[in-house]
């Protein structure tokens, strides 16, 4: 073969012509044609280069795709793989044409193990050829799991039947590496469209394949870590075998090894057997004593109510065992489950009179059993009522929002400054420490210590690599907390300015924008004030006498941004040391001083419609907005919840007041421009994309009126209920329950409710803490939560399950929070029951616990009629019946 | 700095196995083949075999477990590394690290777990293979189960042991990450002690929340918040809670511990006669090994009290530092901090449970880990440059990489840079603090 009689065979023969004049030559031949070969290949790629592809990727495709309407001309890769090295070869691509076998096989490379295992795990679809070379002795078996596995892969449906009568070899090694090794992505049997069950099944018939190692096979591979989802062909698999009883008794020691699976479809698999054998009297008995303790331990009911079922026909036909039985059946009272605490419980009844050990055995495991079932065992020991009862009544009054604990130190020099500043650039928070940074830069810029530049260096460093990569945008406000300080230490440390002040109607963080804007001017001028609104105490606090001592020793300063600081003040005032404050801002002059007064309380009236003097009216006392959240079904998902809000009389959403004070006051604005309209639209508009951090800062805009915030937050959350957008941000919101200084109005309630619902694990959780938190200190109205509950389910929407949860783990807490959900479950109960049976019984679950741990049966007229309304044998109708058996 | 990875050849006498015969079962662990030849560490019978069993399989889960798979690991991972086992007196204790490198977990069989004889004291890696899980799984109560750790020579010449041999990499990562975890234990806290029924209820009701959660004793429950409360607990992807599940079956009790600093917690799991030890990083996404506890231990080095609390180590549980300070005449002080520095080399580990070091000798070669500590190479570099100006009393001027550092030192060090300022002393110092710390020990040395 001479390099020239090649590429003629590749420009006007056949790829069998190709083929077989490779099959004579040399090595050195080959390796003699291989420049040429390769050059030919480099040809073929100049339609890619046109169509804008690199060389390399042109290199890649060239044997995939020709384009519209071409054929695919395998002839140069077929004398590629003739003639190239291995490394040459890999470069064109991963294609394997059919013909590929006849050219490894007679050329024999050395690399020809490195080519297989290259391209298993390149191409799926080389697995036959790949096969093929094994097969006849030309490579060694790849140990590796695509060898295995791709054998599964691709074909026609049902094609595993025909590869296994073609190639019976793999009867005696490769099948069986299936039942070892976990499925990939590109070929799983989780998904089998080769028909490997059925062949298996059918060969095993046949005698063809061992089916004792079939039945062991597939039980050995539900012991091994697969993932959950692979085991589903081998338990099918298992069962299509149909073992008989002595098949099956034969393998006891592996089914009692699967009923302590983590699977747990493998551990109802296992219980089914374990079933099987026993009904065919095959069991032994310690076998099952072994092997119950894992299901009952598991959180799956359905295992543990069989197993329940299996100890009782043991106990019944072996007395010896009762005890044993009892033993076990005890310890299914810390079942997560209430249906398999009182089966359990039931079962510990009819084996007979309790024993002193056994007495003591029960006793321990009630502790954690649902309130219904501690109450019958209690009962059937004659041990007495445990259960705590504790009535709850709301009685919450606010704690001091000045008290010393939560006073803000002042930054205090420069050292800290920078200290203070980079930790919160780095970590976005918190929110109290971004304020210490704002009033920090604005009362130290001035100043410049010894070392000033070595101290500053490592902060001048991160910021200019910031500055460097940040788009600056073109709109106004603070996008992130870091982005803000950022933009204060470029100003302070470089004079540079990039905060932007908007110029109409204004978003959450065009707001939170303002006054960093001033600040960073003064800093890039190095001219030091402390601020007004600077928090004096946690959560966004001012204390009343401290901003009358700010006022007092004020410096002259912008009246826009005196204005703009000022407002922000009045809103954070707080309820504390008024009288004193108002005494001390006698002798304030000017505008800012009657504001301040007027704030405080003094016996005059406001003096004007300014932003100033509204912030002052808010300040003095807030106004009374009535929010309204409405909700239904979503118009294009009928099972999602989709929330509407109005806010009357103003339809303004109180931290975002501010921005349109700003907006009308600080912006020049020309009225026109400023439109009510705005205020009217989507409040999600409003609050924009900002991200945790910012609404967490925004948070501390306005702490002593949270209404507004509590309706932003129900509004995000009930739009997002079942998690359909990641948003990640509306958890800030929940955080209001951990705020002891915030009042729970009706929206936070509201807020409190949609929580309970809510799919996403984190809001669920923060939602629940907070209802057993506003328990704990007396700040939950039960009619309110319940009405809002109400609501909700009249949506016909939301799901009973997930509120049912939290009400039963808050319940559990004490015998006061108990009695609390106990009154909200009534008061949700009251306008009727869940439409949905399963939403029912949940719920009715939740209330029959919680009115058994509070020792109180519902109370109302209307609802001891409702659930007597409720007939049937189904759970809801029990439960019912249950609950009105209760003492009132 | 490029990952560096120690090739380590596993090298066992066999592989292990759990042999069924009628009536009974024999679980042979196969140990390494050293250069002095085989080895029997131990040989008995397992009072326990079902609980014991189960233990051992919950150690491989961790071995097997990914909790966090970085962006960039696009292929399929195969598992690196097996268990340690230490024969000491007392205990018999194996000990895992996930491949993440974020949980750690160790068995310990108490004397009442084991009836039998220690042959040969000492620390060797052993054996876990799919087989071997399959048996644990089948082990059962009702009929004795023998063990046996390491073979000794007639057995080897048996038919049946052929060497097993399995090349692997392990990642200095790992490395660093098992001897980091002894630190972490070192310094946590027990926080509160629940009920086993308290723990297998918590593990029942698990859900997966994003990021740390908070967990802590209500009434006989364990409860989880979604906030930090006084007296809870951080633990960071809490789901990896559920490889507890199968100690929980067996346990009497649950000691929860943490360490404030770092957000590491740890639980251990306390049945009639064994103890099943999980020490979980702060995060899934950060394993043990980048966490610095380490870091101070190894750049001020063991001190004067080292070669006396290395000759005092003989394989025992506990390791008495009152007993070797006494014997030494070095302070409680020095000996601590040489038991820490043999931490740090994997020539100790610690036992949360009767709060003290114990002996043993992590099987591999661990230069490797102090070479390519980057932050203590780059600590060394520093000082070796004399970038480092003491300032005033514990306080300094590091110069580094163009810029300037203000470092103070005392209970709570801090730095000015990025580092500190993100992680706070989460992650141990930084390498400016090592650096001044290295340059006042010298002096004060």
């Amino acid at each position: 073969m001479t390099p020239e009689a090649l590429l003629r065979e590749i420009e006007h023969g056949s790829e069998d012509s190709v083929v077989g004049l490779l099959a004579g030559a040399s090595e050195a031949q080959r390796k003699a044609a291989s420049a040429a070969v390769i050059a030919r290949c480099e040809r073929g790629i100049e339609p890619y280069l046109r169509q804008g592809l690199t060389a390399a990727q042109a290199r890649r495709v060239m044997f995939e795709w020709a384009g519209i309407n071409r054929k695919l001309d395998f002839r140069p890769l077929l004398a590629l793989i003739g003639t190239g090295t291995f490394g040459e070869i890999k470069r064109y691509g991963v294609e394997t044409p059919a013909k590929t076998y006849d050219v490894l096989a007679a050329r024999k490379p050395k690399w020809i193990e490195q080519w297989c295992k290259w391209i298993l795990g390149v191409n799926p679809l080389g697995w036959p050829v790949v096969r093929r070379l094994v097969r006849e002795g030309l490579c060694e078996r790849p140990d590796s799991d695509e060898y295995y596995l791709l054998m599964i892969h691709g074909g026609e449906f049902g094609f595993a039947r025909k590869l296994l009568e073609n190639d019976p070899g793999l009867l005696d090694h490769e099948v069986w590496e299936l039942f070892r090794r976990q499925g990939i992505r590109e070929a799983s049997l989780g998904q089998d469209y080769g028909g490997w069950s059925d062949a298996l099944v059918a060969l095993s018939a046949q005698g063809r394949i061992s089916r004792d190692r079939l039945l062991d096979a597939s039980l050995e591979a539900l012991e091994l870590p697969f993932k959950p989802y692979h085991t589903t062909w081998y338990r099918n698999f298992h069962e299509a075998l149909k073992p008989t009883i002595d098949e099956r008794a034969a393998r006891l020691p592996l089914y009692l090894a699967l009923s302590s699976s983590a699977v747990p479809a493998t551990l109802k698999f296992a219980l089914k057997a374990i079933g099987i054998m026993e009904k065919a009297g095959a069991l032994p008995l310690d076998a099952l004593l072994d092997s119950a303790g894992p299901a009952l331990n598991g959180k799956e009911k359905g295992a543990a109510s069989t197993v329940l079922r299996l100890l009782e026909r043991a106990a019944a036909s072996n007395p010896a065992c009762q005890e044993r039985v009892a033993e076990l059946a005890a310890a299914a009272l810390e079942h997560p489950a209430a249906d398999v605490q009182a089966s359990a419980f039931e079962l510990l009844q009819r084996l007979g009179p309790a024993t002193a050990n056994g007495k003591a055995l029960v006793t321990q495991r009630l502790e954690l059993a649902s309130a219904p079932v501690r109450r019958r065992a209690e009962a059937w020991l004659g041990s007495g009522n445990t259960i705590e009862i504790e009535r709850y009544t709301p009685a919450w009054s606010m704690p001091d929002s000045l008290a010393s604990e939560s006073a803000i130190r002042p930054i205090t020099d420069v050292e800290e400054l920078v200290l203070t500043m980079t930790r919160v650039m780095n970590q976005g928070g918190p929110p109290d420490d971004v304020e210490r940074v704002l009033d920090g830069v604005s009362r130290l810029c001035a100043e410049r210590p010894a070392r000033f530049d070595d101290l500053t260096s490592s902060l001048r460093s991160q910021v200019s690599k910031m500055l460097a990569e940040d788009y600056v945008p073109r709109i106004a406000g603070v996008f992130s907390v870091q982005w803000l300080m950022t933009q204060l230490a470029a100003a302070w440390l470089f004079e540079k300015m990039a905060i932007k002040l908007g110029d109409g109607p204004l978003l959450l963080h065009a707001a939170l924008g303002v006054r960093p804007y001033w600040v960073a001017g003064r800093a890039k001028r190095r001219k030091a004030r402390g601020l007004l609104s600077a928090p004096t105490h946690g959560g966004g606090w001012l204390d009343p006498v401290a901003l009358v001592q700010r006022l007092t020793g004020g410096v002259a300063v912008d009246r826009d941004e005196l204005e703009a600081d000022l407002i922000q003040a009045l809103f954070r005032l707080a309820p504390g040391r008024r009288n004193e404050a108002l005494d001390a801002a006698r002798d304030l002059r000017g505008e800012s001083g009657d504001v301040l007064r007027y704030a405080l309380g003094a016996d005059c009236a406001a003096r004007g419609k300014s932003a100033l003097w509204i912030a002052a009216t808010e300040a003095r006392k807030p106004g009374h907005r009535e929010y309204r959240l409405t909700w239904g079904p979503d118009k294009y998902d009928p099972t999602a919840l989709s929330a509407s809000m109005s806010i009357e009389p103003q339809p303004i959403q109180d931290v975002l007041r501010l921005a349109d004070l700003f907006a009308a006051e600080t912006q020049h604005l020309k009225k026109a421009l400023f439109s009510l309209s705005w205020t009217e639209t989507n409040p999600i508009l409003r609050a924009g994309s900002a991200g945790p951090d910012l609404l967490a800062w925004a948070s501390l805009v306005w702490p002593g009126n949270r209404e507004g915030w509590c309706a932003l937050g129900a509004f995000r959350i009930a739009n997002n209920l079942d998690w359909s957008s990641a948003n990640w941000s509306n958890r800030v919101f929940l955080a209001v329950f951990e705020d002891r200084y915030c009042e729970m109005g009706r929206m936070a309630h509201v807020l409190l409710a949609v929580g309970l619902m809510a799919r996403e694990a984190t809001e669920f959780d923060m939602a629940r803490d907070g209802l057993i938190r506003i328990i704990g200190d007396g700040r939950l109205q039960c009619d309110r939560l319940g009405g809002a509950l109400a609501g909700l389910f009249a949506s016909g929407v939301v799901r009973g399950a997930r509120l049912a949860k939290a009400l039963t783990e808050t319940a559990r807490v004490s015998g006061r929070h108990a009695d609390a959900v106990r009154q909200v479950i009534e008061c949700a109960l009251g306008s009727g029951l869940p439409a949905r049976p399963a939403d029912q019984s949940a719920l009715l679950e939740a209330f029959l616990e919680a009115c058994t741990a509070s020792g109180a049966g519902p109370a109302s007229g209307d609802l001891r009629r409702l659930l007597e309304s409720v007939s049937g044998s189904g759970k809801g109708p029990k439960l019912a019946r249950s609950l009105l058996a209760l003492r009132v | 700095m490029a990952a560096t990875a120690l090739s380590y050849t596993y090298r066992y006498a066999g592989a292990s196995e759990v042999e069924a015969a009628p009536g009974s079962s024999q679980l042979r662990l196969a140990t390494q083949v050293l250069d002095g030849g085989p080895r029997l560490f131990l040989r008995g019978r397992l009072v326990s075999p079902k609980r014991s069993g189960e233990l051992l399989l919950a150690l491989m889960e961790v071995v097997d477990a990914r909790f966090h798979i970085p962006g960039a690991m696009l292929s399929r991972i195969l598992r690196l590394a097996d268990p340690v086992v230490t024969c000491g007196t007392e205990r018999l204790r194996f000990e895992a690290f996930s491949q993440c490198c974020g949980a750690y977990a160790r068995v310990d069989l108490l004397e009442e777990a084991v009836d039998g004889e220690l042959v040969n004291p000492g620390t060797t890696n052993v054996d876990f293979n799919s087989p071997m899980r399959a048996g644990l799984a089948r082990l059962s109560d009702s009929s004795p189960a023998l063990l046996t750790v390491g073979a000794d020579r007639v057995e080897l010449e048996s038919s049946r042991a052929q060497v097993v041999e399995r090349k692997v990499k392990l990642p200095e990562r790992w490395l660093r990450g098992f001897v980091e975890v002894q630190a972490f234990q070192a310094r946590m806290q027990p926080v509160f002690t629940a009920t086993g029924g308290a723990l297998r209820r918590l593990l029942q009701e698990l859900r997966s929340p994003k990021g740390t959660s908070f967990v802590s004793p209500a009434g006989p429950a364990i409860r989880v918040h979604s906030s930090a409360q006084p007296g809870a607990v951080a633990v960071g992807g809490i789901e990896r809670l559920k490889v507890l599940g199968r100690a929980a079956r067996h346990a009497d009790r649950v000691e929860v511990f943490a360490d404030e600093a770092t957000g590491a917690s740890a639980w251990s799991v306390y049945t009639p006669d064994s103890r099943f030890h999980y020490v979980l990083s702060p995060e899934p996404s950060r394993g043990f090994s980048g966490e610095g506890q380490a870091l101070e231990a190894l750049a001020l080095g063991g001190g004067g009290a080292m070669g006396a609390v290395r000759s005092a180590l003989r394989w025992q549980s506990r390791i008495d530092p009152a007993g070797i300070s006494e014997a030494s005449m070095h302070s409680r002080e020095e000996v601590n901090r040489a038991l820490a520095a043999c931490a740090a080399s994997g020539l100790v580990g610690f036992d949360l449970a009767d709060r003290a070091f114990f002996h043993r000798e992590l099987p591999f070669d661990l230069s490797l880990i102090d070479k390519h500590q980057s932050r203590l190479v780059n600590a060394r570099k520093l000082t070796e440059d004399e970038a480092v100006e003491l300032d005033a009393v514990d306080q300094a001027w590091v110069t580094s990489g163009g810029n300037r550092y203000r470092v103070w030192l005392g209970p709570a060090p801090r730095c000015t840079c990025p580092w500190v300022a993100k992680h706070g002393s989460s992650r141990g110092p930084c390498k400016h603090i090592l650096a001044v710390m290295a340059i006042q020990s010298k002096g004060e040395g």
